[in-house]
């Protein structure tokens, strides 16, 4: 019997992993919706079930973490589906409700909602409360747009606020040249020089082909890229590296909640959500319009988020004390008995 | 890199007498340039391929050492493993990857960056060493090495579900999302099931058909190249970790 539940184990663990190596291959959007598909839905209910029965095998009695580590999985699986848009739909064609599994709130500064919409933008539902959007921020990395470091003693050479237009006379008889500048600035390895050039017209990724000329007469090329980053040859004399003014180093929508209108204020920051009224409220993007800027808040809801949590204490004590800690007291004892 | 590298030949060449001074000599001084990186960077040494090449080549030399003391890999082949996986793990970071350090981008800015990625890098050493053991045992002793790269994966294990987990509680926070099935995602689950798998196979079959243990620990580990590599560098795998390339 054992033999039986551990092969079949290996067979769906085997193609959980084929599942999973196929769908990276079709890129995240697509395998949300392969994962959450009908067929998926069913795999899932399939390997949760064969998970509760094999806990019923006899060999766990003498195994306690190995237990912790299987109910941890079947717990996590569990809340996982619990919380899922599609058992969500369910219960909310067969029990008449109309909670939100995911959406988003877009607010402007001193305006006020409850409407939640999906990611095309049709509304799904709104909240039992409203949220005010008080004000929305964003803080950037202070650094110069432009700077440029002796390589060796990391000394700042020059800053500029912007990429110069035309060629800029430095100290120490430098001189600074800009020699492209593109929408997608890729580089290309040629006879092991890098050769920029224009990437594809759909992905922006905007950045500069630099040109430092030296007294001696020597030119040295660097490229950096307004989102952070930059390359030059290893041979070069210093670092030029670009922060662009737009290089965010946090977000932040300060909400104030309106239910049975008591006020209360919260700050909502990228890795800092807001737990509210069994939803997760996060900072998920922000645009511009004519009006000025507006937050996108995430909202998700919190079913099956104990289910999972417990699960995932569980899976790691039971990796912990089956991997480490048994090995450990087995290792122990032998050395005891072989000292006795 | 370099004496790393001189450790490995050290196994094969018997004038190399210095084996093992070259092998302290390569944990010294990657643990050196790490520090040296760390000191300059706007934050862990974490973010970058490079800063994660640095970061195993400095992880190498204290679980090479763990593995010696603690599980007695002090076999010709577990040596030359150690010198081979140090110049293989520093050459990218020397040679291939830009090591000039970025301000973290928002998202990075939490408590379970350094965890999550940290735990799997100790994971992956761990895994290559076993990986190198399963490899060398297809050749030439092969039950005495399976049981070595077993020992090995199950000391990795548990560092793999935890970085699995942290990185699932992360996203829960960042983006409200347990899991996003973003390639990587993937891959590393891939990785978790493949090694699962082995256990299972293990206990129902135990040594009984050693060499298809030890293809399974290469599977293993070619889909922990894929998640650490392959994902961050193609430009075909499209998601949240294309960062880190």
């Amino acid at each position: 019997m054992r033999h039986f539940w551990l092969l079949t184990s290996v067979i769906l663990l085997g193609l959980w992993a084929i599942l999973c190596i196929y769908g990276s291959f079709l890129g995240s959007q697509s395998a949300v919706f392969f994962f959450q598909s009908l067929p998926l839905f069913f795999f899932w209910v399939i390997f949760d079930l064969f998970l509760l029965f094999s806990l019923m095998n006899t060999h766990f009695r003498t195994h306690p973490f190995l237990f912790m580590l299987h109910s941890g999985v079947l717990m996590v699986i569990s809340g996982g589906l619990w919380g899922s848009p599609k058992a969500q739909d369910w219960r909310n064609r067969f029990g008449r409700t109309s909670e939100i599994v995911k959406g988003y709130l877009i607010l402007s500064e001193q305006e006020e909602t409850n409407k939640v919409y999906d990611a095309s933008g049709r509304q799904i539902g709104s909240l039992p409360f409203d949220l005010y959007l008080e004000q929305f921020t964003i803080t950037y990395y202070d650094n110069p747009a432009l700077s440029i470091l002796d390589k060796n003693t990391r000394q700042n050479l020059c800053t500029l606020q912007q990429i110069p237009e035309g060629p800029v006379e430095l100290e120490g008889g430098l001189r600074l040249e800009v020699l492209g500048r593109y929408k997608n600035l890729q580089l290309r390895r040629q006879q092991g020089l890098a050769v920029p050039e224009e990437g594809p017209a759909q992905i922006r990724n905007p950045g500069f082909e630099l040109k430092l000329l030296w007294p001696d007469g020597t030119e040295e090329y660097y490229y950096v890229w307004e989102r952070n980053g930059f390359w030059m040859p290893s041979s070069n004399r210093c670092i030029v590296s670009y922060s662009a003014p737009q290089m965010p180093r946090q977000y932040e929508s300060r909400i104030v909640l309106r239910q049975n209108g008591k006020p209360t204020v919260h700050s909502i920051r990228v890795n800092h959500p807001l737990f509210y009224g069994g939803y997760t409220f996060f900072q998920q993007s922000w645009r511009e319009n004519e009006k000025g800027c507006y937050t996108i808040l995430g909202v998700v809801s919190n079913r099956g988020v104990p289910a999972v949590l417990t699960g995932y204490c569980l899976v790691m004590l039971g990796a912990a004390g089956h991997f480490w800690l048994v090995p450990l007291v087995k290792t122990i004892r032998k050395e005891h008995r072989h000292s006795d | 890199m370099v004496f790393y590298a001189l450790s490995a030949a050290g196994v094969f060449l018997p004038a190399l007498r210095m084996r093992r001074l070259f092998w302290k000599a390569g944990c010294i001084a990657s643990a050196a340039a790490w520090l040296f990186h760390w000191f300059r960077a706007f934050g862990f040494p974490l973010q970058t391929m490079f800063e994660i090449f640095l970061t195993l080549g400095m992880l190498l030399g204290p679980l090479s050492w763990f593995c010696r003391r603690w599980l007695g890999m002090t076999d010709p082949l577990s040596e030359l493993a150690e010198g081979l996986l140090g110049f293989c793990i520093l050459f990218p970071a020397g040679f291939v990857f830009p090591e000039y350090p970025r301000p973290l981008p928002p998202a990075l800015q939490s408590p379970f960056f350094i965890p999550h990625v940290g735990t799997y890098m100790f994971a992956y050493i761990l895994l290559a060493h076993a990986a190198v053991q399963a490899a060398g045992g297809l050749f030439a002793a092969p039950v005495q090495r399976e049981y070595r790269a077993f020992r090995l994966v199950r000391l990795a294990f548990p560092f793999l579900t935890m970085g699995l987990i942290l990185g699932s509680i992360w996203a829960k926070i960042a983006w409200g999302d347990w899991w996003s099935w973003d390639p990587k995602e993937l891959w590393s689950l891939a990785c978790w099931l493949i090694y699962l798998a082995y256990f299972h196979w293990r206990a129902d079959f135990g040594v009984r058909y050693v060499n298809a243990n030890l293809w399974m620990l290469l599977v293993g580990f070619l889909a922990v190249l894929c998640t650490l590599l392959l994902v961050n560098l193609s430009t075909f795998f499209k998601g949240l970790h294309n960062y880190a390339g």
